[in-house]
C-alpha cells in the first residue's frame, strides 16, 4: 500500500476567505513547485503574483492560476539582481497592493559532478537560491516594516541541504545556507511580525525537473519513497498556507519536511555505492 | 512587537467535520497540552479517549471536550503497561469505535541535576514518555492494521530533544528516543498507511502545569521577553498544528517533528550571556 491519497486538489483546507485581500510573491511561481504553491492560496482567496525570467513560464503559470478564480499579477525579474528584485516589487505592489506573504521558490538545477562545475555554472545556481532569497527577503521586510504589517516566508528547499547530495554540490550547498537563512531571519525579525519557515519539496516529478520522464510519475520514482508514492499538487499547497496562515502564527524557523518520509533512512544495507564519475546517470545512482 | 496574537480557539479552522469519523486517544489529554488538543479535534468532529491514571484529570478531560458539544470517554491507563492500553483500545472501540488516531503526549517531568536522579526517577520519566509512546504507538498500529485502515500517530517531543537539556537529562532523554521513534515508524509503517509525526511545542502556559514544575518558571511576562516571538504560545496554536499533521491534508508528512516554538530553541545572540550557571546551582531540590 502507498499513503493515502489526499483530498481533492480543490479543497481549500483553510476557510476559503482565510486569505482575502491578501497578496502572496511567488518566485519562480510559473511552474512546478512555485506554481503548485501558489494554488493553494488561490483557493483561499489570495491575489496571486509570480515572477520568473521568463515570459512563457509566467504567462502559462498565470493562465493556470486565473482558471481557479485567483487575480493573477506578473513581473520578470531576475532574482540574482539586487535592483531587479526591488523594481519587481514595485511594480508587483503597484498593481496588486502590498505583499502579504513572500514564496521563495525561484532555482535552478542540473546534475554536474563537481570537479566539472565551472565559475558561472556555479555562481548561477547559487546565487538564485541563496542570493536570490536573501534579496527578496530582505526586500519584502523592509516594505512590511514600511507599512508596519506582519507578513510570512516560506522558502522552497530540499533534503539534500543536510545530507549533501553528490553531482548537486552547487545546489545542495545554496539550500543548507538557505535553511540556515531561515534560522536567523525568524528570530531577526520576529518582532516585525515577519515569520520565516521552509518546506522541504519531496519528490514531486514535473516538467521542470532535469531527466524527468512525465511517465515516471507513478512509476519508478514514486516506489523509491517510503510514501509509496510521489507528492501530490495539492499537498504542497496545504503546507505553504498553513504555514502562511493565522493558524501558523507561532510557527517561524521551522522547516517543514514534506517527503514521505524520504530522507529518512530505510535500509541497514544499501545498493551498491557507484562512485558519481562511474554512473550514466549521475542523481539517479545508476 | 510581538508576533501578532492568534484568533481566539473556537475561529473555524479546517471544515468541522474533518474528523466526524475518527475516534482520538489522547494520553495525558485531561490536562494541559493534552486536553488542548483534545479540544482542537472535538471541534473537528471527533470522538475523544482521555487516557490518564488520575480521575480529576479524565473527568476535567471529559469535561471540557463535552463543553464544546463533544464526546468523550476516560480510561485509567498506566502507559508503561501494555495490558492496559490494549484493554483500553478494546474500551475505546466498544464505546466509539476504531481509534484512527493516536496523540502520545503523557509524561512526567521534575527538576533535576542527573547526579541526584534516583534508577526510579529515571525510570518514571523514562518509560512514560519513551516505553508509554511505543507501547501505545504498537497497540494503535496492530489494530490500524487488521482492521485495514489508515491512521495518524502525533508524538509530543521537545527542542531539548537535540540540544540537550540541563536539570532535565531524563526527560531529554526519553523525548530524544521519541523523536527517534518518530522517525524509524513514519519509514516502517507507511506502507500500511500509518503516519507517525512528532510535535515539539515552545512555552505554552496553562493552568494545569504541576506545583513542582512552576518553580523554575517565572511567569508569561518575563517569559514572554525572553523568546524572539515577544509572546508566549497560545494553546490553539498547538491545537492547529496538532489537527494538521493529522488531518488528510498533511497526507505526504510522515517521519517529521514539527517546532511550534516562534523560534525560541534557535540561537539568539552571538554570546551566549547571561552567565553559565551549574544545573546544581538552580535545579537541586532544597533537602532539609
Amino acid at each position: 500500500m502507498t499513503l493515502r491519497e489526499p483530498p481533492p486538489a480543490a479543497d481549500p483546507m483553510l476557510p476559503a476567505d482565510e486569505f482575502a485581500g491578501k497578496v502572496v510573491l511567488v518566485t519562480g511561481g510559473g511552474s512546478g513547485v512555485g506554481l503548485a504553491m501558489a494554488r493553494g492560496f488561490a483557493l483561499c482567496g489570495a491575489r496571486i503574483a509570480i515572477a520568473s525570467r521568463n515570459e512563457e513560464t509566467l504567462a502559462e503559470g498565470a493562465a493556470e492560476l486565473r482558471g481557479l478564480g485567483a487575480e493573477v499579477f506578473t513581473a520578470q525579474c531576475d532574482v540574482r539582481q539586487r535592483n531587479q528584485v526591488t523594481e519587481m516589487f514595485t511594480r508587483i505592489e503597484e498593481a496588486a497592493g502590498p505583499v502579504d506573504f513572500l514564496l521563495n521558490n525561484a532555482g535552478s538545477n542540473f546534475p554536474a559532478l563537481a570537479e566539472n562545475l565551472n565559475v558561472n555554472a556555479w555562481r548561477a545556481i547559487t546565487q538564485i537560491a541563496l542570493d536570490g532569497t536573501f534579496f527578496c527577503s530582505q526586500e519584502f521586510h523592509a516594505r512590511r516594516c514600511r507599512v508596519g504589517r506582519a507578513g510570512a516566508i516560506v522558502n522552497n528547499l530540499a533534503s539534500y541541504a543536510w545530507t549533501g547530495f553528490p553531482g548537486d554540490a552547487h545546489s545542495a550547498a545554496a539550500k543548507a545556507g538557505t535553511l540556515n537563512l531561515t534560522l536567523s531571519l525568524a528570530t531577526e525579525w520576529a518582532r516585525d511580525q515577519i515569520r520565516v519557515n521552509s518546506i522541504v519539496v519531496g519528490t514531486y516529478p514535473h516538467s521542470r525537473v532535469p531527466n524527468n520522464d512525465p511517465r515516471e510519475r507513478e512509476g519508478r520514482r514514486g516506489l523509491t519513497v517510503p510514501a509509496g508514492r510521489a507528492l501530490r499538487t495539492q499537498e504542497l499547497g496545504w503546507a505553504a498556507a498553513f504555514l502562511c496562515s493565522r493558524f501558523g502564527g507561532y510557527i517561524t524557523g521551522l522547516n517543514l519536511v514534506v517527503d514521505g518520509g524520504d530522507w529518512l533512512r530505510r535500509d541497514l544495507l544499501k545498493p551498491p555505492f557507484i562512485p558519481p564519475r562511474e554512473r550514466k546517470d549521475l542523481w539517479f545512482g545508476q | 512587537m510581538a508576533l501578532k496574537e492568534p484568533f481566539a480557539a473556537d475561529h473555524p479552522f479546517m471544515a468541522a467535520d474533518t474528523f466526524k469519523d475518527d475516534v482520538v486517544i489522547i494520553t495525558g489529554g485531561g490536562t494541559g497540552l493534552g486536553k488542548a488538543m483534545a479540544c482542537a479535534f472535538a471541534r473537528m468532529g471527533a470522538g475523544i479517549v482521555i487516557a490518564s491514571r488520575n480521575a480529576d484529570h479524565r473527568a476535567s478531560g471529559i469535561a471540557a471536550v463535552e463543553e464544546l458539544g463533544g464526546k468523550a470517554i476516560g480510561f485509567a491507563v498506566d502507559i508503561r503497561d501494555p495490558d492496559q492500553i490494549s484493554a483500553m483500545f478494546d474500551e475505546a472501540e466498544r464505546l466509539l469505535g476504531p481509534v484512527t488516531v493516536l496523540v502520545n503526549n503523557a509524561a512526567g517531568r521534575f527538576m533535576a541535576p542527573a547526579e541526584d536522579i534516583s534508577p526510579n526517577g529515571w525510570r518514571a520519566v523514562t518509560q512514560i514518555v519513551l516505553d508509554g509512546t511505543f507501547f501505545c504507538s504498537k497497540e494503535f498500529h496492530r489494530r490500524r492494521l487488521a482492521a485495514g485502515g489508515a491512521g495518524a500517530i502525533l508524538n509530543i517531543g521537545a527542542t531539548f530533544a537535540w540540544t540537550g537539556g540541563p536539570g532535565s537529562a531524563h526527560s531529554a532523554a526519553a523525548k530524544a528516543g521519541v523523536i527517534n521513534l518518530t522517525q524509524t515508524l513514519g519509514v516502517e509503517w507507511a506502507v500500511d498507511q500509518v503516519r507517525v509525526n512528532c510535535l515539539a511545542p515552545g512555552y505554552f502556559p496553562h493552568e494545569d502545569t504541576a506545583a513542582h514544575m512552576k518553580g523554575d518558571w517565572s511567569g508569561e511576562d518575563k517569559r514572554a521577553g525572553q523568546m524572539p516571538a515577544g509572546r508566549v504560545g497560545r494553546l490553539q496554536e498547538l491545537g492547529w498544528s496538532a489537527a494538521f499533521l493529522c488531518s488528510p491534508f498533511a497526507s505526504y508528512i510522515t517521519g517529521h517533528t514539527l517546532v511550534v516554538d516562534g523560534a525560541n530553541w534557535l540561537r539568539h545572540r552571538a554570546s551566549s550571556a547571561p552567565d553559565f550557571v551549574p544545573v546544581r546551582e538552580w535545579a537541586r531540590t532544597p533537602r532539609d
